[in-house]
């Protein structure tokens, strides 16, 4: 699992009652990549550790005015909003003191002794700093995985619920098969039947292809790269030796975006390959185009083929689903649409369709950058 | 000419819809439509239904949906609705009965046991149905 977030800024809470410690104090730990907030008193600090969640290091003055540091550092491992930030003391240290520290739990509790010892205080704060990123991209892979797995659960409950719809279909008509004459069947019926179990079975099995197909690319490709999309769909376009008469033109220039290559590649594989494969015009065209959203690219394929019908747009992304329009001459599934929307929602894009018969059919769909 | 009683079969896959008319035709006149909206249409119509038997998962409106429409027609609300579906977790069940449903099948499903839950049905619920005219149109 790679992280895709960029490392956020460090910000560093200074607390102590004098304005020139937190001067000297900001001057000595200045650099790049840190920010920092200041406070004069315990109250001040506490209000600002509760308002901002990014704080990831608390420098606190253990002696000062109304409240003290170790009273402020109670309150804040109270709150579970602000129970995990670090807190490094900075105190004179008398023997009263070091037993309090005892106290505190250790780990994100630590202290400085004043004076302050510029090389020993700068060692210390970037020990915090590292940990703290650490934390932050184990804290972001945890919850990723955790969205993985939710969008996991719910394809498998939707897979195992439509695996048994074409079951359905097979088992009543065996049966109805096994008591042919109970049931009235004529001989038209049976090569019916006998025709629709084994189309049902050769749907399972190509299902159950694109599934593995599917968990063998999740497994081998992990990596996240840089993919020219321009590249990409003109490799495609060649391969796919659409028949003549039928183009595939890219509008504009793709960009290029972070990707696991196999899996977007499948994802404009079908789209084309269904888009042509459908084409039903003497002069027919598909065109790729792209759209700037902020965080992610929307993907324009747009054919003027012969559109999806009303009834079946609604269900075209189940598993399963195949539309009319393949009128028998060709044993195409819909496993393939089912899977794009798994691949295109597991990065948190979405994948739309707009079709009528008269402009053909629009599908979209949201990549992040 | 006895008189038989007219199930209407709601379900969005054909092959699942031509097994289930296969499986009924010789004791009921059967009409069947693909989703919600166009059998309520022929319920609106005043067509004759006795018992309906449908999915759950169906485009437009679903099953729970479809239930609770039908109940709150004074024209054929007391229709019996037996809900066939591959949703076979109890949750689900229990909304659907609580929706109104008389009973609940579980896809995937043998005929002879549709006909028979039909029958069933149709017996328990004898007070709130009369067999209505025979000869409903597909």
């Amino acid at each position: 699992m790679t992280s895709t977030l960029l490392k956020r800024p460090f910000t560093i809470l200074l607390v102590d009652d004098r304005e020139e410690n937190l001067l000297a104090l900001e001057d000595m730990l200045e650099q790049e990549g840190r920010e920092f907030i200041k406070a004069t008193s315990g109250n001040e600090a506490l209000r600002h550790a509760l308002k901002n969640d990014r704080i990831g290091l608390i420098m606190l003055d253990v002696q000062m005015p109304g409240m003290d540091g170790f009273e402020v550092a109670r309150l804040l491992k109270t709150n579970p909003k602000t129970r995990d930030i670090s807190i490094i003391f900075v105190t004179a240290i008398s023997k009263e003191e070091q037993y309090i520290l005892k106290g505190f739990d250790e780990g994100a509790v630590d202290y400085l002794q004043k004076p302050l010892d510029i090389n020993v205080t700068k060692a210390k704060v970037n020990v915090f700093e590292r940990l703290y990123q650490y934390q932050r991209g184990l804290k972001e892979t945890v919850s990723e995985v955790e969205k993985i797995n939710k969008q996991l659960e719910k394809f498998v409950y939707i897979v195992a619920h439509d695996l048994k719809s074409p079951l359905t279909g097979m088992i009543g008509a065996l049966t109805l098969l096994e008591q042919r004459e109970a049931f009235g069947l004529d001989q038209e019926d049976v090569n019916e039947y006998i025709k629709h179990s084994k189309e049902a079975s050769t749907y399972l099995s190509d299902m159950i292809n694109a599934l593995l197909d599917y968990s063998r690319k999740s497994i081998t490709q992990q990596t996240i790269e840089d993919v020219d999309t321009q590249e990409l769909v003109g490799q495609i376009a060649k391969l796919l030796f659409p028949p003549r008469g039928i183009r595939i033109e890219i509008k504009g220039t793709l960009p290029v975006v972070k990707a696991n290559r196999m899996k977007l590649q499948q994802v404009f594989q079908n789209l084309l390959s269904n888009a042509v494969k459908y084409h039903d015009k003497q002069d027919g065209f598909v065109e790729v185009s792209c759209r700037d959203n902020g965080e992610f690219v929307t993907y324009y394929v747009q054919d003027n083929g012969p559109g999806i019908p009303m009834e079946d747009q609604q269900t075209i992304f189940r598993l399963f689903q195949t539309s009319v329009n393949q009128s028998g001459t060709d044993s195409s599934t819909g496993v393939g649409l089912s899977i794009l929307k798994l691949i295109v929602e597991e990065q948190g894009g979405q994948i739309k369709l707009k079709s009528s018969p008269d402009t053909g059919s629009l599908f979209s769909f949201d990549w992040r950058k | 000419m006895e008189k038989r009683y007219n199930v209407m079969i709601v379900e969005d896959d054909a092959f699942i819809r031509k097994v289930l008319r296969q499986s009924l035709h010789q004791d009921f006149e059967v009409i069947s439509h693909i989703n919600a909206f166009e059998a309520m249409d022929w319920l609106e119509k005043g067509n004759p239904v006795d018992i309906i038997l449908t999915d759950l998962k169906m485009p437009f409106m679903n099953g729970q949906e479809f239930i609770r429409t039908i109940r709150a027609s004074a024209l054929f609300g007391k229709t019996p609705i037996i809900i066939l579906s591959t949703f076979d977790d109890s949750a689900t069940r229990i909304a659907c009965l609580e929706e109104g449903a008389d009973d609940y099948m579980i896809k995937p499903f043998n005929p002879m046991e549709v006909k028979a839950k039909i029958m069933a049905v149709l017996r328990r619920t004898e007070h709130r149905v009369k067999p209505s005219s025979a000869g409903a149109a597909d």
